[in-house]
């Protein structure tokens, strides 16, 4: 998907790199290198020329337990406010699919926490904006 | 650039056993090694990271250390759930302290869910001699461990001998990461 950034990975294994969960594949991933919590900040696409902004955003992932979405309106990556927090389900090391809603409309940057996994990894697949 | 990897472990067992002595002596050195006896009371953090042999990976150990008498592992109790892999102390010489480990693992192992318990079982203070008849006996450590698929060692921080099990931790986890990715990459 055009225009979603990986501007920052707390973890970082040089053959999974952070673009792996926005290059469209699923096969490709980035995966945690051990303890929670892990976070990923992500920028989205600034709607030019009245381009509506994203409604949500889906993600495929394996062993993520809690995941917390957090939002800030820019322009600096700060005071980010809570959207929402989830559990997933356990899979079983299985892929799980979750789609999170942008509600608010103009946020410039994503922060997704992992604070818990159902397993000692955790690893992202595909980041797609639902537009 | 190597890759780090970072593991939760966590050090039961009952007071004076010496899990404070081990962490010391594990991340600071010998020269750390303290005669007196000071209670742990909170939950103290010693970071070390930990060269695997032949690959270019790290492991970077958090052990996190608390202190035996019950208070203090309320504090602890949050990471039961979440820690990579255990350490189960006992103390050669304290036949109580060994009986008691039957009931940390079980609350470590309640506090888990389904998720398995990884880990090893250690017999400190091993600089004494263990013949006389109020000892604890290898083979108990060792029988306890097996039936619980953890590893056993001897380990004594008064001489410095700490080192194996937590590399050996530390390869275990390494390993356990590579076997993740390679089956994500299969998936
Ligand atoms: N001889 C000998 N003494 C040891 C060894 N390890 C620890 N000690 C001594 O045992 C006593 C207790 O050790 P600690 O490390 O404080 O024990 P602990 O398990 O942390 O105790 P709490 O914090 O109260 O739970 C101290 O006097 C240490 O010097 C060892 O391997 N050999
Ligand atoms: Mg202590």
């Amino acid at each position: 998907m055009a225009g979603l950034k990986v501007m920052m990975v707390s973890s970082m294994d040089d053959r999974h790199l952070p673009q792996m969960m926005t290059d469209g594949n699923e096969r490709t991933f980035w995966i945690s290198t051990g303890m929670y919590p892990q976070e990923i900040l992500l920028e989205l696409p600034q709607g030019q020329g009245g381009a509506k902004p994203p409604r949500g955003i889906q993600i495929s992932s394996t062993g993520i337990r809690v995941l917390q979405v957090e939002a800030s309106t820019g322009p600096a990556p700060i005071n980010f406010e809570r959207l929402q927090d989830v559990e997933l389900p356990n899979r079983s090391g299985g892929l799980q699919t979750e789609t999170i809603a942008l509600a608010g409309g103009s946020w410039r940057y994503l922060r997704l926490r992992v604070a818990r996994g159902w397993s000692d990894f955790c690893s992202v697949h595909k980041l797609l904006l639902m537009l | 650039m190597a890759l780090r990897l970072r593991c939760k472990v966590l050090l039961i067992g009952d007071p004076a056993v010496g899990k404070t002595a081990i962490s010391q002596t594990f991340s600071h050195g010998l020269h750390h090694f303290r005669k007196d006896y000071a209670m742990t009371t909170g939950v103290d953090v010693y970071m070390k990271p930990i060269k695997i042999p032949e690959q270019p990976v790290c492991v970077e150990l958090f052990v996190l250390d608390a202190g035996g008498d019950d208070y203090t592992q309320e504090l602890l109790k949050p990471h039961y759930a979440t820690a990579n892999a255990f350490v189960f102390v006992y103390d050669v010489t304290s036949l109580d302290s060994f009986h008691h480990l039957r009931s940390w693992y079980e609350r470590v192992q309640a506090a888990r869910e389904n998720a398995a318990v990884v880990g090893v079982v250690l017999a400190n203070k091993s600089d004494y001699d263990t013949s006389g008849h109020n000892m604890v006996k290898p083979h108990m450590g060792q029988e306890f461990a097996k039936a619980r698929g953890l590893e056993f060692f001897d380990t004594s921080a008064l001489r410095g001998e700490v080192e194996v099990p937590l590399c050996f931790l530390a390869e275990v986890f390494a390993s356990s990461y590579e076997e993740r990715r390679l089956a994500l990459l299969e998936m």
